[in-house]
Parts: structure tokens; C-alpha cells; sequence
């Protein structure tokens, strides 16, 4: 019997192409998000490690306010290598806003421990400043220019001879102050006041895993709040969260694009055991239980997700390094492909679980009926009128518009996933808006803490949603309309002109999918506001979209919804009417 | 019909002129009439060959004989209740008339066929008018639906000889 | 008077894929007004093809037809559509409800189509579906009711505007005896009333009904027989109720 169910649900597939294809595509969409999302992070862990052995890093990096204080942690039990303290000082930038600040590392002689990874120009300590690549970026400061400084020891102009990065130091301005390099007696320029001075000690142990037990003992030699003690796995932590904001959009994402494939899906499983509802009928005749039919739906469920799921990671995991570029600047090297496969279960699990949900609950109410109900009258029957369908029934509407509603309110479940679909694909655009109006906000010259790529990111990510939608409309209103020949024909006959069904049917659609866009708009902005809080922003920051943008979301819904329903309209009131009526 | 007289004397004996108004009463016009002479004939024949016997008895004003079932009679009676009443019927007047008018070409078949699907026409619209009409008993009921589904069934035929005549005239 | 319905040199060929069917080869038909007429005929002899033409359903490959003196078969679609609602009304075998809509939705249509407001509308389905019998299930959706009664509130739907003709396509072809004893009972009252009838049927009880009977073969009319009201029938009891 297993061997039947499985070549039933095959055959499932295959018998229907297009609804399969558009199944894929979905689910593939929410999976590649989901590896999206778990891989961001962990592209930037091999560019770290390198740049983490090429500088000879810190498995524990202590900053303290004297240099005796610094000496003691460095006799601690444990230590394999250490370098002698670094004192830094902090100054202001004096060009552009002046509200740039840098800490200034004073070296006299090259590093051993903790050194900064030369990028370009010279290497610390030179005659000049070397500044951290992403400072040097966000400020837009280049190699031979000068850099001006309002300093505690008067204004300072330095040339700026070259740029590193280091493992300690995570992407300026989320890493403020900025970092950068001086000979010492500059240093002393600087800051005169040895007092202001801090003390970094760079320390390798025996052995890295040591570094937590270490990093303990050091921090309880001096008082709280004196100094700060960080292992190198901080370090690694702290370079790879510029990935933070990309993943939590990301997993917003993944979010809306599970409840697009969950209504998408249910609808076109329903549709489809509606119309075998027939076949389905004469399968349970024939032996199949009500459960054995649920289980052929499932398994093909489960077969395209699996599919869907292996497209999924494969493309999560080879855009995600694309993603993570804003980590690149503080690091050797460019984000690798991380690819690990305990992604693909974690991808796998909600995007099947989505599938399999979506095609029991669809074909639960289509398979709980008698086999003799199914033969004879070859369609389910439908859904008991809501207190909404007799609503409409009272609305003064011109009647092809009634006509259209009841029609597509009939199968309630389907206009509610699919008010469902496009309330969320609204919001998300809702999101896009928000954020643009969030990022134009900004005051100009300053430096954002949002990458680059995360507008680009969301823009994308809106895109792809819009296109999933509008092909998931168009798919729907052939699905519709193929189901309604046989009452286009009898509305003929009654007295309905082609024109007047059409209309009717793109009517309906269209003003479905307005109550759904003027609902996105709440929910897009509680979606905003809830992951802009959860990225860390602060409340002064937000800035909602403008009403006259926000206006876009129902107008473009509209035309888009209108677009999408018009063709398979046409197509459908072609049919001689004649013809209409043999339609099984 | 001396089957009936079987069946009538099964319970008790009864007298001739009794059986003969009983028959009357229960099958109307669907049995010619029958007058005394036909009833002790039939009776007569029925003694004749052992199935009943009958006795003189003194009555009112006359002598009347009372009959009653031997046991040959009572078998007899059995048979004829366990044996269904032949089904085919191969005798129609509608088609003996039709053969003989194309046989001998008297009449277009073609024009007789349609005169007559006329007729089962009107006969089906008669008799549903009948159905329609209150007061009637089950029986009448049943044998009036019997009378509308033979004709219906002699449309068929009807439509089936007129297909085939049609076949046979045109070369294929 | 003019002949309601009119049809000349009706003919329709089908190309399914190669063969050329001649479904129709050249009818001819009259219906005056207040008639009841009969197409009978096997199956595939055209009837269901002559009707689908008659009402504007299927456009003919040759010959005309005329709904009261108009030529019908050159109209677009819409206009068709137009001319269906309020003159033409039709009974289908598989009754043909819509499903998303009520029984009395369903009676109402042409009503609001032809502009009747809805109060009014709601009435006069009310009303015709109580004649019809089934004005207790007026709320029911179609697949809510019996056989018989879907085909009730069919035959009310095309009663609603009192249209010129009812077309039926075997309209008791899909009913239990008794549920087409009924339906044909209702279609001979409203032919009482005056309404125009043609029905397609295969059934010749129904076609007995008429009062003419219009016999269709292999595209062609075969015969045509008119019929009288019923002559008495004797029946061959003497006493009316016997058990």
C-alpha cells in the first residue's frame, strides 16, 4: 500500500506542473531566507580566525588604567606570550562633524602580540597615523591626506600613512571610538597628561581554551569599571555581530515568506482536492481511508518541500557571503562560504512542517465526506454562509460585483489565505517604506550604523515577495476561474454578459486585496517598530513611512491585483457558452 | 380462467352462479362476460377432468350444485401458484398489420409507422391524464403506470423498426 | 401572429479533431406563442445541439433563427446575454444552480438583472417559488436540496421574468418518478397560464405532455405529431378501489 500512496502522490506532482512549480519556488524562497539568516553570521568565523593569526592576537586583551596594573595581569599563571603594555589615549577628529572620536594606540616598536594586520601603506609604527580600515572608510579618509585632531594637546594634523585592521577591533561606528595607530611620542603630543593614558595588555596562554578562567582573574585584579577584560571568542563575537541587523531582517522575512507559502499552498491543495474531490471519492470507493488520502496529499507536500528545501540552502549558502560584506572591512579577508549542513535541517524543519500543515488543513474538510456524496455530486459543498456573505447580500453592489464576492467568498478559507498573502507581502513593503524614511532621517555626515547592504537587502528581499505574490495571484485566478466555467456558462444563460463576469471576477479580487493592503499598513508598522527595537535602535531614531507613501501600498495593490485577475478573466468568459455548460 | 374457479373454491365450496358473480365483480370488463352457460361448462370440465366435485343440494327456489376442490384440484391449484405466467410475448397486432401492409404494399411502412407512434402518443397523454384524476385504487393505479410503460417500450419499438427500415433502404 | 420561435435551415458542424460531425442538418421549426412543444429523438440525434442554437448558446454554421420576428444569430455575446434575461429562460437537466448563491438568490437573478429593484426582486421570487412549491426552502443553498427541489427553483428562476419561451434541456432527466411527475405537472401548469414551452427529452412521457411532439433524427426532422387533449380511458374494473 505504501508503495501505491507514493506513486500516487508522484503522479500528484507531475499531473500538476504549474501549481507544483509555484510550490517550489515559495518554499525555496522561505528556506534560502532561513540559511540566510543562520549562515550571515557564520561566514565572517574563517575570515577572523585569519586575520586573528595573522596579527598573532590576544587570546585575552586587558585595558587598565596604569601601567603597573597591566604588568600584574601580565605575571599571572598562564601566560605563554606576552608583549609590553600599549598605552592609548583618546582625541576628536576635527574635520567634518567633530563628533568622531579615535582612540590612538602610542607604539614604540612593532607588535608581537595583538598587531595590527597592515592593509595599505605603511605598518606601525610609522612616522604619521595608521588608521583602522573601517574608520578610514566611514569617514572616507585616505592613505596620503591628512587627519585632523582636536586634542586635549591643541589641534594635530597627521598624514595618514596607511591602514590596518585588527581582530580586536569590530566595524567603526558600531565600534566607537575608532581605532588607530601612533609612534609614542606622538602619543605624548596627543595627550600629554600621562594620567588620561589607558594600558592595553595583549596576552597569548598556553592554551586558548584557558582564556575564560584568565580573563576571570584578571578582571577581579583591579576594581570594577577600572579597566575591561576580553577573551578573544569576545573578540570573535563582537566582529561577527555586524551581521546582527541583516540576520534579524532576514528572519522577519522568513516569517512573512512561511505565512505566504502556508496560504499559497493550502489554497492550492484545496483547490486541488476539490477538484479530484470526484476522483478523491473514487479512490475511498476503491479502498483508500479518508487518512490514506490525507497521506498522499502529505507525501507530495513533503516531496516538494524537500526539493524546495535543498534549492533553499544551496542558494542561502552561496548569497550569504555577499551578505556579510560589511564585516569584510574589519577583517583579512572576504566572507567564505560557510555551508553547514545542521542549516539544512534547521531550514528543513519549519519550511516542511509549513507544507505538511498546510496540505492536511486544506484537505481535511475535502476528504471528510461519504464516498456516495463525492460521486454524485462531484463537488464538496461549500462552506455554510457567513454573517460577511450575507452582508454583501444586503449591500446596494451592482450585481456582476455581488456576484463576483459570493463567488469568491464561497470558498472562504481560500479569500481569506489569500487576503492573508497579501496583507503580509503589504507589510513588508509597509517595512521597505519605513526603513528608507528611517535611513533618509538620518542627519547628513554622520555615519550610519546600518550598512549599505541592508536597504539593498530589504529592496531585494520586497522584490522577490512582490514577484512570489503576483505570480501566486495569477495562478489563483486561473485556479478560480477554471473551477467556475461551468457557472460562467449558466450566468450566460441566465443573462450575464461576457464583460459583466469578467468584471465581476476582477471586481471581487480587487476589493479583497484592498481590505487586505489597508490592513498591512497597521501591520507593517508594528513589524517595523518591533524589529527596529529589537535591532537596538533607539525610539528617537524610528521614523515611519509618510502617509503619502504609505498610500502606494492599497494603490499598487489594486492595479496589481487588477492586472493579475484580468487576464485569467478574459480568458475564462471566451468559452461559448455552450461549451461552458459540459465542463466537468 | 379455470385456474380462477380453482383459486376462488380454495378457501370453501361454493355454489356455481356465486363463482360466476364474484369473477365478475373482481376482473370487470378484463374477462369477457360470462353468462350461466360458459361458468357450468367450465365447472363441468373441471369435474370432467377430477379437479373439483360437486353435489346437489336442495336451495331456495331451486337446485343449485355445490362444488368443491379434490385433492387433484388442490395440486393442480399449487402448480398453477408456483408457476410464473409465461413472459414473452411475441403476438402484436401493431405488427402483424405492419408486416402485411409492406408485404402485400398496401401502405407506405414509413406512414403506418408514424400513424401508430400518433397514437401511443395520445394513449400515453390518456392514460397520464387518468393518474392524474383522484379516487383511484392502488390497483387501478399500478395497472394504468403497467399500460403507460408497454407503450412507452412500443415507442422504442417503434423508433428501433423505422431505424432499421431506414438501414435497410439505404446502401452503406 | 408572429411565431415566437423560428428557426430555418438550422444547421451545426462540429470538428472534433479531423471528423466533421453534422450534429444538424438543416431544421426547420416554428413555435407559436402559448405552445408546448416536444423535441424527441436518441441520444446524438441533435436535440441538445438544436436547443443550445435556439437559445443563443451556440452560434449555427448555417440558417437563422428568430426570437419574435428578430434574427438572433448574428448578435454578439452581450447582446444575447441581454435579450436571455428578460425573454428567454431555461431548465437544465443537471439543474444548474449557481452554488455560492441561495435558492432565492438564485430565482431573483434575471429579476435584478433586468433591473427590478431588490425589495421587489425579493418578492416576486418569494412569491413564485411558494407557487412552485419550495417557498420553505428559500434559504437553502442549492446543494442543500433534493433533486426535485433544485429543479424547482430552476424552473422558478426561468419563470421569473416571464419570458417569451422556457427552454428545458430533459428537465426530468435527472429526477426520481415521482419528483418528474411533479416537475412535469408544473411545467403544464405554467403552459396553462400561457408561457411558451419547448422541451428536449428523450422520455416520451414527458413528450406526451405537449401538445405537439417534434421527432428529430441524425439531424434531421423525422416527424411531427400533434396531439389532442386526453380521451377518456376505460378502465377494465367495474368497481373503482380494490386492494
Amino acid at each position: 500500500m505504501t508503495t501505491t500512496l507514493v506513486k500516487l502522490a508522484f503522479a500528484g506532482i507531475r499531473s500538476r506542473l504549474l501549481a507544483s512549480g509555484l510550490t517550489i519556488l515559495l518554499a525555496s524562497a522561505a528556506a534560502a531566507t532561513i540559511v540566510l539568516a543562520l549562515e550571515v553570521g557564520q561566514t565572517a568565523r574563517d575570515p577572523w580566525q585569519r586575520t586573528f593569526d595573522a596579527a598573532n592576537g590576544a587570546h585575552v586583551l586587558t585595558t587598565v588604567p596604569s601601567e603597573a596594573d597591566a604588568r600584574s595581569i601580565a605575571s599571572l599563571p598562564g601566560v605563554a606570550q606576552r608583549d609590553e603594555p600599549v598605552p592609548s589615549a583618546l582625541a576628536r577628529v576635527a574635520s567634518g562633524g567633530g563628533a568622531e572620536r579615535l582612540r590612538l594606540a602610542g607604539l614604540r616598536s612593532p607588535a608581537r602580540v595583538n598587531a595590527p594586520v597592515r592593509t595599505e601603506g605603511a605598518a606601525p609604527p610609522a612616522q604619521g597615523v595608521v588608521l583602522e580600515r573601517s574608520f578610514a572608510d566611514a569617514l572616507g579618509l585616505r592613505v596620503g591626506s591628512e587627519l585632523r585632531l582636536a586634542a586635549p594637546g591643541g589641534r594635530i594634523a597627521l598624514p595618514i600613512v596607511g591602514t590596518a585592521v585588527s581582530p580586536a577591533q569590530a566595524r567603526y561606528p558600531r565600534s566607537n571610538p575608532g581605532l588607530a595607530w601612533v609612534p609614542r611620542r606622538t602619543l605624548e603630543r596627543v595627550e600629554p597628561d600621562r594620567s588620561n593614558w589607558a594600558w592595553t595588555e595583549a596576552i597569548r596562554l598556553t592554551t586558548a581554551a584557558a582564556a575564560p578562567a584568565f580573563a576571570a582573574r584578571a578582571g577581579a585584579s583591579f576594581p570594577p569599571g577600572a579597566g575591561d577584560v576580553q577573551t578573544w571568542e569576545n573578540q570573535r563575537a563582537e566582529a561577527l555581530r555586524d551581521s546582527q541587523p541583516i540576520a534579524i531582517i532576514l528572519t522577519t522575512y522568513t516569517i512573512v515568506l512561511l505565512i505566504v507559502v502556508f496560504a499559497v499552498v493550502a489554497i492550492l491543495v484545496g483547490a486541488r482536492a476539490s477538484a479530484q474531490y470526484r476522483e478523491i471519492g473514487l479512490l475511498k470507493a476503491v479502498g483508500l481511508t479518508p487518512r490514506q488520502v490525507t497521506v498522499v496529499f502529505a507525501l507530495e507536500a513533503a516531496a516538494l518541500g524537500v526539493i524546495s528545501v535543498m534549492i533553499g540552502f544551496a542558494a542561502g549558502a552561496l548569497l550569504a557571503p555577499r551578505l556579510a560584506q560589511p564585516s569584510a572591512e574589519t577583517l583579512l579577508s572576504s566572507p567564505t562560504t560557510a555551508a553547514n549542513p545542521w542549516h539544512l535541517l534547521v531550514a528543513g524543519i519549519p519550511v516542511l512542517l509549513v507544507l505538511l500543515v498546510s496540505a492536511r488543513s486544506a484537505t481535511r474538510r475535502s476528504t471528510r465526506f461519504s464516498v456516495l456524496q463525492a460521486i454524485q455530486s462531484g463537488a464538496p459543498s461549500p462552506a455554510p454562509r457567513s454573517r460577511l456573505a450575507r452582508a454583501i447580500a444586503g449591500a446596494p453592489l451592482p450585481i456582476p460585483l455581488a456576484l463576483g464576492l459570493k463567488d469568491l467568498l464561497a470558498s472562504r478559507q481560500r479569500a481569506l489565505r489569500l487576503g492573508g498573502a497579501i496583507a503580509v507581502t503589504g507589510a513588508a513593503v509597509v517595512f521597505a517604506l519605513s526603513m528608507k524614511a528611517s535611513l533618509d532621517a538620518q542627519p547628513v555626515g554622520e555615519v550610519s550604523d546600518v550598512s549599505e547592504e541592508l536597504p539593498v537587502l530589504v529592496y531585494t528581499l520586497d522584490a522577490v515577495l512582490l514577484v512570489i505574490t503576483t505570480t501566486t495571484l495569477v495562478a489563483i485566478a486561473l485556479l478560480s476561474v477554471r473551477e467556475r466555467i461551468r457557472d460562467y456558462g449558466i450566468l450566460k444563460t441566465v443573462g450575464l454578459t461576457p464583460r459583466e463576469i469578467g468584471s465581476g471576477l476582477v471586481g471581487a479580487h480587487t476589493a479583497v486585496a484592498l481590505v487586505a493592503a489597508l490592513l498591512s499598513i497597521p501591520i507593517g508598522i508594528v513589524l517595523f517598530r518591533a524589529v527596529f527595537a529589537i535591532a537596538g535602535g533607539s525610539s528617537e531614531d524610528l521614523v515611519i513611512a509618510p502617509w503619502w507613501a504609505l498610500t502606494l501600498v492599497p494603490i499598487g495593490t489594486l492595479l496589481l491585483v487588477a492586472a493579475a485577475t484580468a487576464l485569467p478573466g478574459r480568458l475564462a468568459t471566451r468559452i461559448p457558452a455552450a461549451d461552458a455548460l459540459r465542463y466537468e | 380462467m379455470r385456474e380462477l374457479f380453482l383459486a376462488l373454491l380454495a378457501g370453501e365450496s361454493g355454489y356455481g352462479y356465486e363463482l360466476g358473480q364474484t369473477l365478475q365483480q373482481e376482473f370487470g370488463e378484463l374477462l369477457p362476460a360470462l353468462n350461466a352457460g360458459q361458468i357450468y361448462s367450465t365447472l363441468g370440465r373441471l369435474e370432467r377432468d377430477g379437479l373439483v366435485v360437486s353435489q346437489s343440494v336442495e336451495g331456495d327456489s331451486r337446485r343449485k350444485r355445490l362444488y368443491e376442490l379434490t385433492e387433484e384440484g388442490r395440486t393442480a391449484l399449487e402448480r398453477w401458484i408456483d408457476t410464473p405466467v409465461p413472459g414473452a410475448r411475441l403476438k402484436d397486432e401493431f405488427f402483424m398489420k405492419l408486416v402485411v401492409l409492406a408485404s402485400a404494399r398496401l401502405a407506405e411502412p414509413k406512414i403506418v409507422i408514424e400513424g401508430q407512434r400518433r397514437e401511443y402518443l395520445q394513449t400515453l397523454r390518456d392514460l397520464d391524464a387518468l393518474l392524474t384524476t383522484n379516487g383511484k385504487g392502488v390497483a387501478a393505479e399500478l395497472l394504468v403506470e403497467g399500460a403507460v410503460l408497454h407503450a412507452k417500450a412500443d415507442l422504442e419499438w417503434l423508433d428501433l423498426i423505422e431505424q432499421r427500415l431506414t438501414m435497410r433502404e439505404e446502401p452503406t | 401572429m408572429t411565431p415566437v420561435l423560428e428557426a430555418r435551415g438550422l444547421a451545426k458542424t462540429y470538428d472534433t479533431g479531423g471528423a466533421e460531425v453534422l450534429a444538424l442538418r438543416g431544421v426547420d421549426l416554428t413555435i407559436e406563442r402559448g405552445e408546448f412543444v416536444a423535441i424527441m429523438g436518441p441520444s446524438g440525434c441533435g436535440k441538445s445541439t438544436l436547443l443550445n442554437l435556439l437559445a443563443g448558446l451556440d452560434r449555427p454554421t448555417a440558417g437563422e433563427v428568430r426570437l419574435d420576428g428578430e434574427r438572433i444569430d448574428r448578435l454578439s455575446e452581450a447582446e444575447l446575454a441581454r435579450l436571455r434575461r428578460r425573454r428567454v429562460g431555461f431548465v437544465f437537466q443537471f439543474f444548474n444552480l449557481l452554488p455560492a448563491l441561495s435558492a432565492v438568490e438564485n430565482v431573483e437573478l434575471p429579476l435584478l438583472l433586468v433591473g427590478r429593484r431588490r425589495k421587489d426582486a425579493r418578492r416576486t421570487a418569494t412569491e413564485l417559488m411558494a407557487e412552485l412549491g419550495v417557498g420553505d426552502r428559500r434559504a437553502a443553498a442549492p446543494a442543500q436540496l433534493s433533486g426535485g427541489q433544485q429543479q424547482r427553483v430552476a424552473l422558478a428562476r426561468a419563470l421569473a421574468n416571464a419570458p417569451d419561451i422556457v427552454l428545458g434541456d430533459e428537465p426530468t432527466g435527472n429526477l426520481d418518478s415521482a419528483s418528474a411527475r411533479d416537475v412535469l405537472g408544473l411545467l403544464r401548469a405554467a403552459r396553462d397560464r400561457g408561457q411558451t414551452l419547448l422541451l428536449v427529452t428523450h422520455d416520451a412521457r414527458v413528450a406526451a405532455a405537449a401538445d405537439r411532439v417534434v421527432a428529430l433524427r441524425d439531424g434531421l426532422v423525422s416527424d411531427e405529431t400533434e396531439l389532442h387533449a386526453a380521451r377518456p380511458v376505460a378502465l377494465p374494473f367495474g368497481r373503482e378501489e380494490r386492494a
